[in-house]
């Protein structure tokens, strides 16, 4: 069971990834790109970080793509997004890298074959975290602290962009 | 949960509680005033920080090293820096009342944002945790974007805040980077424990190179260092601040020159050292290149300072110049050797310098904004003859460039003096005696602001004096200023004993 929500939301993430390269139109490519950040979500919650996945989700597809497809929204439409000539370079530039890091990833894999069996079983992150927030000895004042940087960026923002009264 | 330790916690952090409720406070009050006032949020501030100034120094001697909150460090370094940043910012918050050029329409969100931005130097100099520090630093740097782009109709103003955010974003995210991978090698966000893990294991020489961890850690350690190389203006990486230091509002420059370059100053000796010195001893890796950087960025900026027309610019130049020689300090902190019974080391001669700075800085700023409140100019050529018309403004702004190029009696030499003692004692003769050379450079064009004020007879002056009500408030200010630059530098006794309990 475990091995078929790994792989499911592993070929979430890679198809999600390889449509947002690969679609023609800009839009479904931000589509796409919502099926690959879930499939991420789905990978954290199989390593246990449950909070992490939340927030993935949260920020990422709720909020960053919003963003994403206002900004397509708002751009002029293009025609064509790519032909061969113009990913050549590119490409052959990324071949290196890529090679890289698919080694790294094998002999980490290998390496972890290893050790893998010897880890304790992954906890749910939520409930400690949010003990932690409202603990004195640990994260207390940055949990205030954050309180005061958004409403800065907020009263800034709103500053910044509304229109000038006439005084 | 333990209430009487929570409450004995809180009573630590008077200062930044009062600092909290002055930002929530101000908001309050301009949304009741419609908006309509731009002096009486003013004065509420400055009333918050007059209180923020009384518990710090009420609070001066009982720091002694406390843990508060699990993350704060209540010392007589935070203490020092503290002392300095609410000290600027009251002046800043003067300068802001006087001056005239403030929209009406923002003055609220003005007072709110300018003091949110202090409340975060005031937790980032007293932290050890890097979780701690990134969140403060993000709390300075988010209203200084604000602040930066305040004046709305200006439009070299939008560009300078939107250089000042993607030049800013870019260097967080840098550090950031560097924070993770420090995490990562040792473990921990806490400075003192990564230091302990650098000085056992990581960073340990053994006559074949770093090895693998060593060249993570040193990359690690350089990200953060083009961070904080960000936000203090070093050389290569000053590249937003002659705009944003012209486009900002000048009261807004001057808090950027003073308040921000001192807390993130702070910041930096805190990290490195409690990263690089564990017990007295130095892990040799970033001295070379902190000196290094030091010796371009005094060079670049006072080359480049020569060149300027405008005054706020040129005062940007000089203060990427400034950085590199504060650098100084830093680097001899990093720098081993030496000898044993020097009296003082690197990182209490840069606290020095800060405070040598900010008097003189704040002083040159105010001069800039006095003249360009009652005369409307800011670039040096329209400045000859003023020093007649405006004579207090003319002589202070005199004693104000002479300190920063450090010369006696002034606190700017002082200040270099004592940034030199550190350097020669660790054998960095070469950077001294490029700090000496350009000493010398720098004379040459503060002196053409003076040349300009005073050579000139007054008859070629701008005519036309807007003369404000605000004028005497501004002079008096200068003058008290200016008497500090000079009484400082024939007596600094009290202002290096704080120094040296650092």
């Amino acid at each position: 069971m475990e091995g078929f929500t790994f792989y499911f939301f592993a070929a979430l993430a890679l198809v999600g990834s390889a449509m947002v390269a690969l679609l023609p139109r800009l839009v479904h490519s931000a589509f796409a790109l919502v099926m690959a950040l879930s499939g991420i979500a789905g990978l954290y919650w199989t390593l246990g970080a449950d909070f992490l996945g939340a927030v993935q989700l949260l920020v990422y597809v709720g909020g960053i793509m919003i963003l994403f497809l206002y900004g397509v929204m708002l751009t002029p439409k293009e025609s064509s997004r790519w032909n061969l000539q113009s990913i050549l370079f590119p490409g052959l530039l990324c071949v290196l890298p890529l090679a890289v890091l698919l080694h790294l990833g094998w002999t980490g894999v290998e390496a972890a074959v290893e050790f893998l069996p010897t880890l304790p079983e992954p906890e749910p992150t939520t409930k400690t975290m949010g003990k932690w927030f409202l603990d004195r000895e640990k994260y207390l004042v940055p949990f205030e602290l954050a309180s005061i940087v958004l409403l800065v960026a907020l009263v800034g923002s709103v500053y910044l962009a509304r229109r000038r009264k006439e005084v | 949960m333990n209430w009487a330790q929570y409450q004995a916690d809180l009573m630590r952090i008077w200062p930044e509680i009062i600092l909290t409720v002055t930002v929530l406070l101000a908001l309050t009050v301009d949304l009741l005033l419609r908006g309509r006032d731009t002096q009486v949020t003013g004065w509420i501030t400055l009333l918050g920080i007059g209180f923020v100034l009384y518990y710090v120094c009420k609070d001066y001697a009982l720091a002694d090293g406390t843990r508060v909150f699990g993350l704060l460090v209540i010392d007589q370094f935070a203490m020092f820096f503290k002392l300095l940043l609410a000290g600027g910012l009251f002046v800043v918050l003067l300068l802001s009342v006087l001056f005239r050029g403030l929209e009406r329409d923002g003055v609220g969100e003005y007072y709110c944002v300018i003091s949110a931005a202090v409340l975060g130097a005031f937790f980032l100099v007293s932290t050890d945790h890097l979780l701690m520090m990134f969140l403060a630093l993000e709390t300075m740097s988010i209203s200084s974007y604000v602040l930066a782009g305040f004046l709305k109709r200006e439009k070299r103003g939008a560009e300078a805040a939107m250089k000042y955010l993607v030049f800013g974003v870019l260097s967080s995210g840098t550090m950031l980077y560097g924070f993770s991978l420090l995490y990562g090698y040792s473990g921990s966000l806490h400075l003192p424990a990564i230091g302990e893990a650098i000085h056992q294991h990581l960073l340990v020489a053994d006559g074949q190179g770093l090895g693998t961890e060593g060249i993570g850690v040193a990359v690690a350690l350089m990200m953060v260092l083009a961070g904080f190389g960000y936000k203090i203006a070093a050389f290569p990486f000053h590249f937003w601040s002659p705009d944003v230091y012209e486009g900002a509002p000048t009261p807004v420059t001057t808090f950027l020159a003073v308040v921000s370059k001192a807390a993130s100053f702070g910041m930096l000796l805190r990290f490195f050292g409690s990263v690089l010195v564990v017990d007295g001893e130095i892990t040799p890796v970033l001295g070379q290149l902190v000196a290094l950087l030091a010796a371009l960025s005094m060079t670049f900026g006072n080359i480049a300072a020569m060149l300027q027309e405008n005054s706020k610019r040129l005062l940007a130049y000089s203060s990427v110049a400034h950085s590199g020689y504060l650098l100084m300090g830093v680097a001899a902190m990093l720098t081993p050797g030496g000898s044993e019974n020097s009296q003082l080391n690197g990182g209490q001669a840069v606290a020095f310098y800060l405070a040598a700075y900010a008097i003189m800085n704040l002083g040159a700023f105010g001069v800039v904004l006095y003249l360009s409140n009652r005369f409307g100019v800011e670039s040096i050529d329209q400045y000859k003859g003023l020093g007649w018309k405006a004579p207090i403004a003319g002589a202070t702004m005199t004693v104000f460039l002479l300190s920063l190029t450090g010369i006696p009696p002034t606190v700017g030499f002082i200040g270099k003096w004592y940034l030199f003692l550190p350097v020669i004692d660790k054998g960095m003769i070469w950077l001294a005696v490029i700090a000496g050379i350009n000493s010398m450079i720098s004379l040459f064009y503060y002196f053409r602001i003076i040349k300009a004020m005073f050579l000139k007879p007054e008859e070629e002056a701008i005519p036309s004096p807007r003369l404000g009500a605000h004028a005497l408030g501004i002079v008096t200010l200068l003058a008290f200023l200016g008497l500090l630059t000079i009484y400082f530098g024939l007596s600094f006794g009290s202002l290096s004993e704080l120094i040296l309990e650092i």
